[in-house]
């Protein structure tokens, strides 16, 4: 139970839960959500099938997660969810092209 | 997409639960004589009453694991997504049913628990088997 709640405790790993309670999702599908580099989402996935909150299914070449919560653990994930521990996770940053593309265009027409 | 069938099957940990619950529903009897024994309570109230509180917990400690272990060999032709969405509801009715049976089984009188009982159990078994046929229907053809 130990490791349940320490893979509940980050809201990293439970936006994770909740984006698989829609239905499997791939490594890369769920790396897309956050702003996390891929060793990071690694560890977190390996906490959470420490905790065996979720299954890895290999596919190929892509590794498929599903969610593999007991109603308890489903109840704890919403109670952690709605009680909000821990600092929100962190979303994917709005691409910062645009504004660079800017700066770039500035700097031509200062030169 | 093929789900998994390494799903662990629990069967020493299951064998065992069932074992703690049928001990414990063939001590109730024997216990309820001899706490009636004293005079506090009536030893046919208590152990009918303790027996369906022990039901219910077993159903419950069924229930709770049904999304993590039951992957039903007729949905693998069916959506993953689907699959598992019944799987949750299927868990989350039988612990809601289980607890409620334990909350009427202690609070209400025996005839009103026992009609609870015929309400609270079919119900929850037939949401459960329309959850199946709505999954049924989802179902890939076959290839």
């Amino acid at each position: 139970m130990n490791r349940v709640f320490k893979a509940l405790s980050d809201p990293t790993r439970r936006r994770v839960l909740q984006l698989l309670r829609s239905g499997p999702l791939s490594a890369g599908e769920l790396s897309d959500h956050f702003d996390v580099s891929k060793p990071t989402m690694s560890a977190h996935f390996s906490v959470l099938q420490e905790a065996d909150l979720i299954e890895p299914e290999r596919h190929g070449r892509t590794i498929l997660y599903r969610l593999k919560l007991s109603v308890l653990e489903d109840a704890l994930l919403s109670f952690a969810q709605t009680v909000g521990l821990g600092a929100p996770a962190r979303a994917r940053k709005p691409s910062t092209a645009p504004a660079r593309r800017n700066v770039q265009r500035h700097l031509r027409g200062a030169t | 997409m093929s789900p998994s069938l390494r799903s662990p099957v629990h069967v020493g940990s299951d064998i065992r639960l069932g074992l703690v619950f049928a001990a414990l529903m063939l001590a109730i009897p024997w216990l309820s004589k001899w706490i009636s024994g004293f005079g506090w309570v009536d030893a046919r109230d208590f152990s009918g009453r303790a027996l369906m509180v022990i039901l219910a917990a077993y159903i419950v400690a069924t229930g709770n694991t049904i999304p993590k272990r039951l992957i039903p060999r007729a949905c693998l032709d069916a959506d993953p997504a689907a699959v598992q969405a019944y799987l949750r509801l299927a868990g989350w009715t039988w612990v809601l049913a289980g607890l409620a049976l334990g909350l009427v089984s202690v609070t209400l009188s025996r005839r009103a628990a026992a009609t609870a009982t015929f309400l609270i159990m079919p119900l929850g078994i037939l949401l459960i088997a329309f959850g199946w046929l709505r999954l049924y229907r989802t179902r890939r053809p076959a290839a």
